[in-house]
C-alpha cells in the first residue's frame, strides 16, 4: 500500500506540508516530532483555530497539503474551522482528529453539512495518521 | 318522550309519518268513495232496470185481468134481452163469478137509468132498486152519448169504498139505438192488492195507478184515491224537497209514454219511479206506477260506507301504530344516541387519561432522554478528557522506546517531556477523581467527614497550590494575575477535604478565566436571624471575561462549562458538596468586569 501511495503521490520530490491545530500543546509537540522524524513531511501547528485561519488566509493556494485539526477547541472549534477553510478554499484536504466518542455514522448525523471523510480518533495512533495523511495527499 | 321529537331530523321523520298516514286514509276514504259510489250506481241501474221490467209486467197483468172484464160486458152488452130479463141475469152471474176476484159485480141499467138486473142479486132486491135513477151517472151518460166502452176514474161511492166503473152501451139494431148500459164495478182496492200481490217481492216497492187526466186510481194511502195528483191532499203528502221534480214526472208519465226516473228523497235515499201506460182497447186509459226504494243500493251503500269507515280507521291504526313504531324507534335511537353519547364520553375520558398517562411518559422520557443526552454528553466529555491526556503520555514513551530499539542502552529525555507526562498523568488523575465524586453524588453516596478547622488554612493553601500550578503551566500569566487575600481566623464544621476542593476548584476557575487582573477573596460569617443559624460566606471574585449569559442559569450543572480546558464538572461537584453541608453556592457577573463566586456553609 505504502509503495502504492508513493508511486501515485505527485508531491513525493517535495516534502508535504501539514498544518495541524490543536489546544493541546503536548499533542501537537507530539504530532510534528513524529511526522517530521519521518522527513516526509513539514509540520506546522497552531494552538488556536484563529491562528491556524491566519496563517491559512495568510499563504497562497497549496501552500498547505492537508490540514489536521481537532475539533474541540475554545473559542473556534475545528468545526468553525473547517467551514471558513472550505469557503476559501472547497479543495482544500482536511482532516479531524478528535478525543470524543463518537463514529462516523453519528458524526455525520450530527453535522450532516460537514462531509467527513477523514476522522481519526485519539489517542492517535502514529502510523495510522502517516497512511491517513498519505491516503489523503494521494486522493 | 316529548324531549325524543325535539331533533329536527326526528320531528320531519314524525311529520313525514303522520303525512303519509293522513294521506293514505284519504286516498283510501277517496277510493272507497268512489268504489261506494260505482257499486251504487251499478245496484241503482239493477233496480231501475229491475223496475221497469216490473212494470212492464204488471201493466200486461193488469191488461191481463182487466181485458176478460171489458170481454164480459163487451158480450153482455151484445146479448141483453129486455124480453128476457131472467135468462141475461143468469148470463151476468156467471159472468160475475168468472170475474169475482175482481169485479163486485155486474149491473144492467136500462136506457132511463134504472136499474134492470144486477149480478147475484134477485129480482125481488132489485125490484127495491127501482127507484134509483142512475142516468146522471158517467158510466151511463158517457156510453150514452158516445156510444163506446167508458172507463173511470176512482169513484167513491155512498158507501165511501173507491171504485172503478167499466160500462159498454147497449146499442140495437144497425141504428145503434141507445139501450142502455152494461156496468163492471171494480173494487180499486182489490185491483190494488192484486197489483201490489203479483209486484216481485225483490222491488219492495208500491204500486200505484193515475188514469190519463191525473186522478189516482190507487195508492198505497188509500186517503189519496181518486184525487188529483197536484190538489191539495196529494200534495202535502209530498216531501217539500223532491215535490217539483216529482211532479214534473208525473206530468211527463200523463203523455203515455214509459219511463223510470230517479228521485232523491231527503236525506240521499234514492228511489226509481217507473211509469207505464195501461192501453185498453187501443185506448190509452191509465199510468201504472212502481217506485222502487234503492234500499239495496243503499245498504250497499251503507256496507261500503262501512267498508270506508273501517279501512280509513284500519289506515288510522295503522298510522298509529307506525307512529308509534316511529315513536319507539326513535326513542330507541334516543337512548342508543345516549348510550352512545356516554360511551362516547367514557371513551374521551379514557382517551384523555391516556393522553395524561401519555404526556407523563413523554415528560418521563423526556426526563430519560435528557438524562441520556447528559449521560451521553459526560461519557463524550469524559472520553476526551480521558483520551486527551493518554496521547501525550503514549507518545513520548513510545518515542523513547523507539529509540531504545536502535540498539541504544540509554536514551535522552529533555525536561519537557518529563513534565509533560507528569502533567497529563495528573489530569487524568483529576479527572478519575471528578468523576468518582460524580458517581458518588449521583448514587447519593458523597458522604462528609466533619471536623473543625480553620477556613484561613485552607484558603491560603489553595492560593500556594495554585500559583504553584500556574509556575509550571502558565508562569507569563502568574506575572499578570493578583491574587489578594486578607487572613482571617474562622473556625467551621465541615469536611475539610471537600471544602478545600470546592475553594481551589472556584479559584482555578476564576483564575482559568482571568488572563490578566485580580482575583480577591473574601471570608466573613453572618447570622441568619430567621434561622438563629451563624453562616460562614466565601467570595471570589475576579476581573476576568465574566460569565456567559447563556450559561449563567444552568452555571452549576454538569458541563455547563464552555471552558476547553476542564471536565465541566467541577462546578456541579462543589454545588453538591455545599448543598450537602447545608448551604448555597452562586454566582454573578460583576458591575464592571468579571464575576463573583459565592458560597455559604453553616459555622457549626
Amino acid at each position: 500500500m505504502t509503495s502504492e501511495v508513493e508511486i501515485n503521490n505527485p508531491y513525493k520530490n517535495k516534502m508535504a506540508r501539514i498544518m495541524v491545530v490543536d489546544d493541546e500543546k503536548d499533542i501537537l509537540r507530539i504530532i510534528k516530532r513524529d511526522l517530521e522524524i519521518t522527513n516526509e513531511f513539514q509540520v506546522e501547528v497552531f494552538s488556536s483555530g484563529h491562528d491556524a485561519l491566519n496563517s491559512f488566509k495568510n499563504h497562497e493556494l497549496g501552500y498547505y497539503d492537508v490540514i489536521i485539526t481537532d475539533i474541540r477547541m475554545p473559542r473556534m472549534n475545528g468545526f468553525e474551522l473547517y467551514r471558513h477553510i472550505k469557503e476559501m478554499r472547497p479543495n482544500t484536504k482536511i482532516a479531524f482528529i478528535t478525543a470524543f466518542e463518537i463514529n462516523k455514522d453519528e458524526f455525520t448525523k450530527v453535522l450532516p453539512s460537514i462531509d467527513v471523510k477523514d476522522f481519526i480518533i485519539k489517542p492517535i495512533d502514529m502510523n495510522d495518521l502517516i497512511f491517513k495523511i498519505k491516503s489523503m495527499l494521494a486522493a | 318522550m316529548l324531549s325524543i321529537v325535539l331533533s329536527r331530523i326526528n320531528i320531519f321523520l314524525l311529520i313525514l309519518v303522520i303525512g303519509v298516514g293522513i294521506s293514505l286514509s284519504i286516498l283510501s276514504y277517496h277510493y272507497s268513495g268512489l268504489t261506494a259510489d260505482q257499486i251504487g250506481e251499478i245496484a241503482s241501474n239493477d233496480i231501475r232496470s229491475n223496475a221497469i221490467i216490473e212494470t212492464d209486467g204488471l201493466s200486461k197483468t193488469l191488461l191481463h185481468i182487466i181485458d176478460p172484464v171489458s170481454t164480459n160486458l163487451e158480450i153482455l152488452s151484445k146479448i141483453v134481452n129486455y124480453s128476457n130479463i131472467e135468462g141475461t141475469s143468469i148470463i151476468m152471474d156467471a159472468v160475475q163469478n168468472s170475474t169475482r176476484s175482481l169485479t163486485e159485480g155486474y149491473y144492467w141499467i136500462d136506457e132511463n137509468g134504472k136499474i134492470v138486473s144486477i149480478s147475484n142479486v134477485n129480482s125481488s132486491i132489485i125490484a127495491s132498486y127501482s127507484g134509483i135513477d142512475l142516468s146522471n151517472r158517467e158510466y151511463f151518460v158517457i156510453p150514452k152519448e158516445t156510444h163506446a166502452s167508458y172507463y173511470s176514474s176512482a169513484i167513491e161511492s155512498i158507501d165511501k169504498v173507491p171504485r172503478l166503473y167499466i160500462s159498454f152501451p147497449v146499442l140495437e139494431g144497425s141504428n145503434e139505438v141507445f139501450k142502455g148500459v152494461i156496468v163492471a164495478s171494480i173494487k180499486i182496492h182489490e185491483l190494488g192488492r192484486f197489483l201490489q200481490s203479483e209486484l216481485a217481492p225483490q222491488v219492495a216497492g208500491n204500486v200505484g195507478l193515475m188514469d190519463k187526466n191525473g186522478i189516482i186510481i190507487y195508492g198505497s194511502n188509500p186517503s189519496l184515491i181518486g184525487k188529483y195528483y197536484l190538489g191539495e191532499e196529494f200534495q202535502s203528502l209530498v216531501p217539500e224537497e223532491i215535490r217539483g221534480p216529482y211532479n214534473s214526472l208525473l206530468a211527463r208519465s200523463l203523455k203515455g209514454s214509459a219511463g223510470a226516473e230517479d228521485l232523491i228523497l231527503f236525506g240521499g235515499n234514492k228511489t226509481t219511479l217507473t211509469y207505464q201506460p195501461v192501453f185498453i182497447g187501443g185506448k190509452y186509459l191509465w199510468t201504472l206506477f212502481v217506485s222502487s226504494p234503492h234500499q239495496l243500493a243503499a245498504e250497499v251503500g251503507v256496507l261500503i260506507n262501512n267498508q270506508k269507515n273501517f279501512s280509513t280507521l284500519m289506515i288510522l291504526i295503522i298510522g298509529a301504530v307506525a307512529l308509534g313504531i316511529a315513536f319507539l324507534i326513535l326513542s330507541w335511537n334516543k337512548r342508543l344516541e345516549s348510550a352512545v353519547n356516554s360511551r362516547t364520553i367514557e371513551l374521551k375520558d379514557a382517551n384523555n387519561s391516556l393522553l395524561r398517562y401519555n404526556k407523563l411518559l413523554e415528560s418521563a422520557n423526556e426526563k430519560l432522554s435528557i438524562h441520556d443526552k447528559m449521560q451521553k454528553e459526560f461519557i463524550n466529555i469524559a472520553a476526551h478528557e480521558l483520551r486527551t491526556p493518554i496521547m501525550p503520555i503514549l507518545g513520548d514513551a513510545i518515542y523513547l522506546e523507539r529509540q531504545f530499539e536502535e540498539g541504544k542502552t540509554e536514551v535522552m529525555v529533555d525536561r519537557e517531556q518529563v513534565s509533560s507526562i507528569i502533567r497529563n498523568a495528573k489530569r487524568l488523575r483529576r479527572l478519575a477523581s471528578d468523576i468518582l465524586d460524580i458517581t458518588k453524588i449521583e448514587s447519593q453516596s458523597l458522604k462528609l467527614n466533619k471536623e473543625q478547622f480553620n477556613l484561613n488554612d485552607i484558603i491560603q493553601s489553595s492560593i500556594s497550590d495554585i500559583k504553584a500550578q500556574l509556575l509550571s503551566s502558565n508562569p507569563e500569566q502568574l506575572e499578570n494575575l493578583t491574587i489578594s487575600y486578607e487572613p482571617k481566623d474562622i473556625f467551621v464544621f465541615a469536611d475539610k477535604n471537600r471544602i478545600t476542593q470546592v475553594i481551589f476548584n472556584l479559584l482555578s476557575n476564576s483564575v482559568k478565566f482571568t488572563e490578566k487582573g485580580s482575583v480577591e477573596i473574601m471570608i466573613k460569617s453572618e447570622r441568619d436571624t430567621t434561622t438563629d443559624t451563624t453562616y460562614v460566606i466565601v467570595s471570589i471574585k475576579d476581573t476576568g471575561q465574566g460569565i456567559d449569559k447563556d450559561i449563567l442559569p444552568r452555571l452549576f450543572t454538569k458541563f455547563a462549562s464552555k471552558s476547553f480546558e476542564g471536565t465541566g464538572l467541577g462546578l456541579f461537584i462543589s454545588k453538591s458538596i455545599i448543598n450537602s453541608h447545608g448551604g448555597k453556592i452562586w454566582a454573578v457577573n460583576n458591575h464592571d468586569s468579571g464575576a463573583t463566586f459565592y458560597f455559604s456553609i453553616p459555622q457549626q
